[in-house]
């Protein structure tokens, strides 16, 4: 049997950045799954964001839902000019996040890339359980991913790793 | 993955490593357990997938399985429900539960019926085209046969119809999995290019 997962690229930041590139994406997976754990680097909080192939235009869709341990909320930003990996408060200097980008059928030319993302947030101070759907409103195949914060920079230690589904 | 030889190694900073990793690919062992099994991907229009066969997998030791799906439906329309029937059993024995966001408010529903359907999840002609919904469905402890069977999902699709929902489901039966039929609410057809793939964890 194929093993389910390849390793295509793992970094852990040796100093702090706003972001991690994956460039050079093979073909020849199904799905491209991104897992980032980390904190932020100063006082405040942030998100996870995604683009694909340096496409900064408004070219993405994001539905999300969240709840903070007393409300249930759900926006959708469409259209938008990033995937959503996380919602905007989880990465911070108190708790260690993590985050999920699932990107399906990432090579094909015929469908734009759908996405779900998962991300979670627990400690004294705030806590978030979040899921989102994303699409990448192109038919081109993903070669790179930029994988940045919405707000300063992740701190040293944080992981970035990018796995293909066979 | 290839450990790389020392007598081949890069390692000539002369600095002292602690792991005999070092140099090599990082290892991931929570992943070593998960295969690939079988897919089936639409190059015509069909009005369901079925994955047979599972007691197979059951007899070669994975204890969960994950249905992996990019899905669109075939008729007109905006969104469909996503239905799942085990073992080509048709009885009333299914009831779920889902969350989902529709990009304003989040709704907590339940149901149940003769087969499990997860609402609002499958794009139909009316929904932008080349847009597919993606479902994770996972199956844990489908062998057992002294366990309802529980089926959980994540799944999406944003946009013009926008929606991302959680479910779970469950198979009020103990029989074991044997097979799995997947498709669209009322029986409309699942479009070209939908993909369904399956694997299996031992783990």
């Amino acid at each position: 049997m194929t093993a389910k997962f390849t390793v295509l690229g793992n970094t852990t930041l040796a100093t702090a950045s706003s972001s991690v590139t994956f460039g050079s994406i093979p073909g020849g997976y199904k799905d491209l799954v991104l897992v980032v754990t980390g904190t932020k680097t100063v006082s405040g909080v942030a998100g996870l964001r995604v683009q694909a192939n340096s496409d900064t235009g408004n070219n993405y869709h994001v539905v999300n839902m969240e709840g903070d341990g007393s409300t249930a909320s759900s926006a959708a930003s469409s259209p938008n000019d990033y995937i959503e990996g996380s919602n905007s408060r989880s990465f911070s200097t108190v708790s260690v996040a993590s985050a999920s980008v699932v990107i399906f059928d990432f090579s094909a030319t015929d469908k734009h890339k759908s996405v779900l993302s998962r991300s979670s947030r627990a400690d004294g101070t705030e806590g978030y359980a979040y899921a989102s759907a994303s699409r990448w409103a192109s038919t081109s195949a993903i070669t790179s991913l930029l994988a940045y914060s919405s707000s300063g920079n992740f701190a040293a230690g944080s992981t970035f790793r990018l796995l293909g589904v066979n | 993955m290839a450990n790389k030889s020392l007598q081949h190694s890069s390692l000539t900073d002369n600095i002292f490593y602690r792991s005999m990793l070092a140099g090599n690919d990082a290892y991931f062992p929570e992943f070593e357990s998960d295969d690939f099994l079988e897919e089936v991907v639409l190059t015509t229009s069909a009005s369901s997938v079925t994955f047979s066969g599972l007691a197979s997998y059951a007899t070669a030791g994975y204890k969960h399985l994950q249905i992996r799906i990019a899905v669109r439906g075939a008729v007109s329309g905006g969104l469909g429900g996503f239905r799942v029937q085990v073992n080509s059993d048709s009885s009333e024995s299914y009831r779920i539960h889902r969350l989902y966001g529709n990009g304003s408010t989040v709704v907590s529903q339940t149901g149940s019926g003769s087969y499990l359907v997860f609402g609002d999840t499958i794009p139909n002609s009316g929904v932008t085209s080349g847009a597919f919904a993606t479902i994770v469905l996972d199956l844990l402890d489908y062998a057992s046969n002294s366990k309802n069977t529980t089926v959980r999902t994540l799944s999406g699709l944003a946009g013009s119809s926008s929606a991302v929902q959680l479910s779970s489901g469950v198979y009020l039966n103990t029989d074991a999995v044997t097979s799995l039929n997947l498709s669209q609410d009322f029986n409309f057809d699942l479009a070209v290019g939908s993909r369904f793939s399956l694997y299996g964890s031992k783990a």
